[in-house]
């Protein structure tokens, strides 16, 4: 009796620190149970501590698959609280990063849902554009993720018309495969029997959980906050807001494609708006004031929140992030008894692939256990599994 | 400014202080009493719920609910003021099921008493942390 419960204790211990529980029978998900413990990093405490030009690289960090909309919404609210107005080569610097963020988050996401539904043309194609993006990330901003090119007052880089000329000529080709991409996800039968009909998420889901970004906008809800609340250039562009009404892995997937169409006529827009635009890149940081503010982008996974607190000085009294995943962690428990265990990942990475509360699934199904790994940081190449192992080793909590 | 006017039109005589700062932005202070009925007031007024602000300002625990008016591209506050030694407030988690998470995360890192929900499970911190001092407190 006593080993027992030892050993229930060294699970207690050793078990994976952010997972989701599921209790399961012949394939169907009976119990399910989201559970993030011990996740938290305490970031909002460190901006306690940070100069406010800091705040802007730990903003990067709260999501590397996020990190411009992150830092952007983190600048905004910033600049809220100042009073700071933007030159106009920054805005449309800015436009260009978060577009590019989103190209890079829609092809990650379809690369995942190819691998996972084994549709490997799918796969091919959108991940060969991916590792081509992160290069071009690296050339155009310095690094493939936590660039540093926000800046509060503005942006750190400026895009040179050679680099610009790069650019259009990449937009081109992405184009071509956004174009494939879509003519596979519509076309291809046997894709469609793993993403067609699964995981859908009703619009009273989405109202009652407060989600925005694709996922809504696949469900029938029209947010879009660089519409609804313009930022940067996004008041000067004109782009369309692409919505559909099934809620299903299979509307996600082609909104996301849609959006990529977007976002690369908004880039190449900017592209041609920088050459007649010659202002600096940044205006001068003055001291923050006593206020408060709040700053919100539009990620390519739904609306990124930052509240700042001032009471004066070089760095914020309370800082406040909500990210997307916040509010489409705790829906996702409502989908994935809809439709079998084995379409759990791929609701989940459907819905927004940028987990930052959990890293593993387990579930429990008879006598063996299978533990579902999702990544929980986005770099190309990581391996998806499906490992069987033994009940006593998959940790179920009730 | 169109919501501040129609909240203000329909949450007649409660509302202690209401400011609309610049184009996009309304704060508005509530009683601690009458903030399920705000909430259900703005749910009803088709408004999403974004996220609540907890802040310990020492004196006094504040805590901020942002709802986002997506027809105007406005953010609507509720400021809710506590005070600083047993903090309590109702749960709006019955008529808002998105509140859930950071209830929960307010409860453990700031101490806000959601009091009429029952014990809730540890979400953020580990259970041996519970009863010790709030990560997010300043004192």
């Amino acid at each position: 009796m006593k080993n027992a419960e030892n050993r229930n204790k060294n699970l207690e211990v050793n078990k994976p620190n952010n997972k989701i529980d599921l209790g399961a029978g012949s394939g169907s998900a009976l119990r399910i149970k989201l559970n993030p413990s011990h996740n938290h990093r305490g970031i909002e405490k460190l901006y306690e501590k940070m100069h406010l030009n800091q705040g802007v690289f730990l903003s990067e960090r709260v999501s590397a698959h996020l990190s411009v909309s992150s830092s952007l919404a983190y600048a905004l609210a910033a600049e809220e609280v100042i009073g700071l107005s933007i030159p106009q080569r920054a805005e449309y610097i800015r436009t260009i990063a978060s577009e590019l963020e989103r190209i890079r988050a829609h092809l990650y996401c379809i690369m995942l849902i190819g691998r996972l539904s084994r549709a490997e043309r799918l796969r091919s194609v959108s991940g060969k554009k991916l590792i081509e993006i992160l290069a071009l990330f690296e050339r155009l901003f310095g690094n493939r993720y936590h660039s540093a090119l926000i800046r509060i007052g503005g942006v750190s880089r400026d895009i040179a018309t050679a680099e610009g000329e790069m650019l259009k000529d990449f937009l081109g080709e992405i184009l071509q495969a956004s174009d494939r991409m879509r003519m596979i996800v519509e076309t291809d039968p046997l894709l469609a029997l793993s993403i067609k009909k699964k995981g859908s998420l009703t619009p009273e889901i989405i109202r009652n959980y407060g989600i925005s970004g694709p996922a809504a906008r696949a469900s029938g809800i029209d947010i879009d906050i660089r519409r609804d609340e313009p930022y940067s250039a996004y008041p000067y562009l004109d782009f369309a807001v692409p919505r559909r009404e099934e809620g299903d892995i299979f509307a996600r997937m082609l909104i996301r494609i849609e959006e990529i169409f977007e976002s690369v006529s908004m880039i190449s827009d900017s592209l041609s708006a920088l050459k007649r635009i010659n202002t600096p890149l940044f205006a001068e940081l003055d001291r923050m004031p006593e206020g408060e503010g709040i700053g919100r982008s539009e990620s390519p996974e739904g609306e990124f929140f930052h509240y700042i607190r001032s009471w004066g000085g070089n760095v914020p009294f309370r800082h406040k992030i909500r990210p997307p995943s916040y509010m489409i962690a705790p829906a996702a428990e409502k989908v994935f008894g809809q439709s079998g265990i084995d379409n759990n990942q791929l609701i989940l990475i459907s819905l927004d692939p940028s987990y930052l509360y959990f890293s593993g699934l387990a579930a429990e199904s008879g006598t063996s256990g299978y533990n579902l790994q999702i990544p929980n940081n986005p770099v190309p190449g990581f391996s998806a599994s499906l490992k069987e192992s033994g009940s006593s080793s998959a940790p179920v909590r009730n | 400014m169109d919501i501040l006017e129609v909240f203000k039109k329909k949450f007649h005589g409660k509302i202690i202080a209401a400011e609309a700062v610049g184009l996009r932005r309304v704060y508005i202070r509530i009683k601690p009493e009458s903030l399920a009925e705000a909430v259900g007031l703005l749910i009803k007024m088709n408004t999403r719920f974004i996220t609540i602000s907890g802040i310990d300002e020492k004196e006094y625990i504040e805590a901020i609910y942002h709802f986002s008016d997506d027809k105007n591209g406005c953010i609507l506050s509720l400021r809710v003021i506590l005070p600083g030694k047993h903090p309590e407030l109702s749960s709006v988690r019955s008529i808002l099921p998105a509140a859930v998470w950071i209830e929960s995360e307010i409860s453990e890192l700031i101490g806000i008493n959601f009091g009429d929900i029952p014990a809730l499970s540890a979400l953020f911190l580990s259970k041996d942390y519970r009863g010790r001092k709030q990560p997010l407190r300043k004192n």
